[in-house]
């Protein structure tokens, strides 16, 4: 597992059980079909360097977030459930940039928006296990900008 | 100690609340947890970017803001730059997941409180009670 | 396990819990490792409750788990917040302390990393109740904790290998 893909599973972690209170497992190393995962949110960030972030989750991952960070049922957190995945991608970003990228860098975070853009070949990647379920997180660095 | 049961906070005016945050679902989670702490709250405002939040503090009394660095429009801390330092300005916690040092050294040196993302309910609790100067036991 | 008697000391043994409302009481569970010890008391009522319970959900565990709701932290909390309710307790007033949750060792030692879903299940459990945790010592690699609660003051006392004091 190279440095970053340890930041992001370092990050995922966190953020899944201390904010989405779901027990984070193994990493994996055979990815999933993309239908398997089939939410998806992407957070650009901008300033000393450009990038995104993606996260995908399988659907009992996608329904569960909103439930737990809200402390609702089933249906009741339906209207949630793009926010609260959008939230953790958030969450992962802000945690993974500062030890992928310094933590005297300061970046600017997006408002996490729907779906996957293209990512470059070079992008960082980790899959893990959440509950019974899965989550992929992609990480894009578009380079360093010169001021 | 779990045994005390005072309740001089409780006795305090209403708080005035403004939770500032893109996130639908954050801003549910820090008003829940606000609310599941027994202090005495009043009005709760919400703010879904730095413009709007602006917007709120200069015509409401508000007495603590809890305010989320990225957002669109307006920034949490270009936010409470522009607002500037009223005399009897809010207790602002600065609530991120921007976990640079550069970041949280920032907020420090503009006086505010800062609460690192991902948190657990009972730390936004403490942080709160902290800002506020009221000891766990006195809720 | 049911608790054992011992001049006012009740031993809650894993899968059990004791509720009191008897001033001479002290609730007290040994040597947590992955367990949660999980302490609750009214202030008012001066009801106090002491759980200590071993796996995280009884949902994983339906066959094992009938008839055993002291040993899943999902259906054991509920029923030491009915018990102290019993006793005059309100959930508003009942403050929370828990101790436990400790890892058998690292990753690679603790696949099944009990402590870790004991705490995640109890979290969750208590945050959908509106209830929030007032004081906790948990996690950490290969720690043995006991907790024990003074029905009297409501004070909670964490017993350590290396250090001892109130929660």
């Amino acid at each position: 597992m190279t440095d970053n893909a340890i930041a992001l599973r370092v990050a995922a972690t966190l953020a899944f059980e201390e904010l989405g209170l779901l027990c984070v497992g193994s990493a994996v190393d055979t990815p999933s079909e993309p239908d398997a995962l089939p939410a998806a949110v992407s957070v650009a960030f901008d300033g000393a360097h450009t990038g995104c972030l993606t996260l995908r989750v399988s659907d009992d991952v996608f329904r569960a977030l909103a439930e737990n960070m809200l402390g609702l049922e089933g249906d009741d957190a339906e209207p949630w459930r793009w926010d609260a995945l959008g939230e953790m991608a958030n969450v992962i970003c802000g945690n993974a940039l500062p030890y992928i990228l310094g933590t005297n860098t300061r970046l600017t975070l997006a408002p996490p928006a729907r779906g996957a853009p293209p990512m470059s070949h070079a992008a960082s990647h980790i899959e893990i296990e959440v509950e019974a379920g899965r989550a992929r997180v992609l990480l894009d660095l578009g380079g360093e900008r010169r001021q | 100690m779990i045994d005390r049961h005072r309740t001089p906070a409780a006795a305090a005016p209403p708080l005035s609340v403004l939770v500032v945050d893109d996130s639908r679902v954050m801003r549910a989670m820090i008003i829940r947890t606000l609310r599941l702490c027994g202090l005495p709250l009043g009005t709760v405002h919400e703010a879904a970017d730095g413009l709007a939040g602006l917007g709120i503090l200069e015509t409401e009394p508000i007495t603590l803001a809890l305010v989320d660095i990225n957002m669109p429009k307006l920034s949490g801390l270009d936010m409470l730059a522009r607002l500037g330092r009223p005399a009897a300005g809010p207790v602002v916690i600065v609530v991120s997941s921007d976990g640079s040092d550069a970041r949280a050294s920032q907020v420090l040196e503009m006086g505010h409180g800062f609460l690192h993302k991902p948190f657990a309910p009972e730390d936004l609790r403490d942080a709160v009670l902290r800002a506020l100067g009221i000891p766990d036991d006195d809720r | 396990m049911a608790t054992a008697r011992l001049t006012g000391e009740r031993i809650v043994g894993v899968g059990a819990m004791c509720v009191s409302n008897a001033p001479g009481d002290r609730l007290v569970a040994h040597a947590l490792g992955s367990c949660l010890g999980v302490a609750v008391f009214d202030p008012v009522a001066r009801v106090g409750g002491l759980l200590h319970v071993p796996l995280p959900s009884s949902v994983d565990d339906r066959d094992r788990s009938r008839g055993r709701p002291l040993e899943y932290v999902d259906t054991a909390v509920p029923a030491l917040f009915r018990d102290c309710y019993k006793l005059g307790a309100t959930k508003g007033r009942l403050r929370v302390a828990v101790a436990g949750g400790a890892s058998a060792g690292d990753a690679s030692a603790d696949g099944f990393q009990i402590g870790k879903r004991n705490l995640i299940m109890l979290r969750k459990l208590l945050w959908k109740n509106g209830v929030l945790i007032h004081a906790h010592d948990v996690g950490g690699e290969r720690v043995w904790r006991t907790i024990s609660l003074d029905v009297a003051s409501g004070r909670v006392w964490l017993k350590m290998p290396d250090r001892e004091g109130e929660l």
